[in-house]
């Protein structure tokens, strides 16, 4: 049998650079170590799993009181916030969230973040209005780069096709010099078009 | 007992407040009351009947914004509204809100039901919205309808990806609007180019499409 050596002993000059290496601690910052020390004292300041999150008020009402109060306000939280969100996404799903459709396409369709960007210097404003946002001028202002020239927006987006125009100082459809354009078969006017997918 | 009051009074202001929310984003405001009346009684009856209404109400805005007449903007918005049943009819079992309008897109470009049942068939799982929306632009861009459909759902059955699907439908566009391109020919033209990135054809899908083969007018597959 062949003798090997522990690798402990530090004969192979490989392993003694490695451990000289591992010897020297790297640099921690103070303020990190501030950090993880606070959190570690919050978290010894929660009681534990079994007490009760609120103080006790003398009767079992209090508790009962609270934790139906919780379970109020996530609902009020997450009606208000669904409610909010329907209205203004940008998406194009139906909203009549009665029907078995429109719940199974809310569960299965994932909105994608799209970019848009638009030259116009001397605007004021600029708004991305298009069928996601049921062309509204107020749902998607346009942000202005610091050197004043372009204005972008990113929307989130159903896969699917999407028509689309720049609203330019609350008066002018501006359509989207680089987006293929295409006249709409019932109304005849023209919308820059954009096909979503996820790649 | 007061606190409970509060509690339930609570939970009935944010039902009220969510119902309002739903109730705002189906609103339409037409040139006039009588436009805005008659739309939004199309909206009503096709959000009733589980149809994607925000969808009509989005083209009625459209119509509007751009200044189209209220008599004009009502026979639209009852145009799309016959044509979301239509597609939904027609690609069922897909119910996505989101197929279901760009299906309807598809049909006002004058696609047949018949193409989009066939596309719905050869993705009965996977969402079809992206094929569907290139099939829209390909007829947008006068490609004939019958081709668009081949080509299409042959990309359907060969599994092409979303991004495959976009370039095909903006490259498309491009050689007719930008290089002068006949429709057919940049379609075919650029169909052919994607084939090699494709799976082969699979006989028996192909088989079951007896009159719609996909190389019935289309290049020649290597």
């Amino acid at each position: 049998m062949r003798e090997s050596k522990d690798f402990r002993d530090g004969a192979d000059p490989v392993v003694r650079r490695t451990i000289d290496e591992l010897r020297h601690l790297p640099h921690v910052s103070e303020d990190a170590v501030a950090r993880v020390v606070a959190a570690a004292a919050a978290a010894r300041m929660l009681p534990p799993a079994d007490e009760p999150i609120f103080p006790e008020r003398g009767r079992s009402w209090g508790r009962i009181g609270a934790a139906a109060g919780l379970v109020a306000a996530a609902a009020i939280a997450g009606f208000v916030i669904r409610g909010t969100m329907t209205s203004a996404a940008p998406t194009r799903v139906a909203t009549t969230s009665i029907t078995p459709a429109s719940l199974s396409a809310e569960r299965a369709a994932e909105p994608i973040v799209e970019q848009f960007v638009f030259k116009a210097a001397h605007a004021r404003q600029v708004a991305l209005v298009g069928d996601f946002n049921r062309w509204d001028r107020s749902a998607v202002p346009m942000t202005r780069s610091p050197d004043g020239e372009l204005w972008s927006a990113s929307v989130p987006m159903m896969p699917g096709r999407h028509v689309y125009a720049f609203m330019v100082d609350d008066s002018l459809l501006v359509l989207d010099p680089r987006a293929p354009k295409s006249r709409d078969p019932d109304i005849g006017a023209e919308g820059s078009v954009r096909i979503v997918g996820r790649p | 007992m007061r606190i409970g009051a509060h509690y339930v009074s609570l939970v009935a202001c944010a039902f009220a407040m969510h119902t309002a929310a739903a109730q705002d984003s189906l609103r339409f405001s037409g040139p006039d009351a009588e436009t805005s009346r008659q739309v939004s009684q199309i909206i009503e009856s096709a959000a009733a009947a589980g149809l994607p209404a925000s969808h009509i109400v989005a083209k009625a805005q459209f119509a509007a914004l751009v200044r189209t007449p209220g008599p004009k903007i009502v026979e639209t918005a009852r145009a799309v509204a016959a044509r979301l049943e239509i597609a939904r009819r027609s690609i069922a079992p897909h119910e996505l809100a989101n197929d279901i309008v760009n299906a309807e897109e598809a049909l006002s470009y004058n696609v047949t039901p018949d193409i989009l049942r066939r596309i719905s068939l050869a993705s009965p799982k996977a969402p079809i919205a992206v094929p569907l929306s290139v099939l829209t632009q390909l007829a947008a861009a006068r490609v004939p309808i019958k081709r668009a459909g081949e080509i299409v759902l042959d990309l359907v059955r060969r599994g092409a990806t979303p991004t495959q699907f976009q370039a095909l439908g903006n490259d498309v566009d491009s050689d007719v609007r930008l290089l002068g391109a006949g429709p057919l020919d940049a379609a075919n033209v650029r169909y052919k180019n994607l084939n090699p990135f494709l799976a082969p054809v699979n006989p028996s899908s192909a088989a079951l499409d007896a009159g719609f083969s996909p190389s019935s007018t289309g290049p020649k597959k290597p």
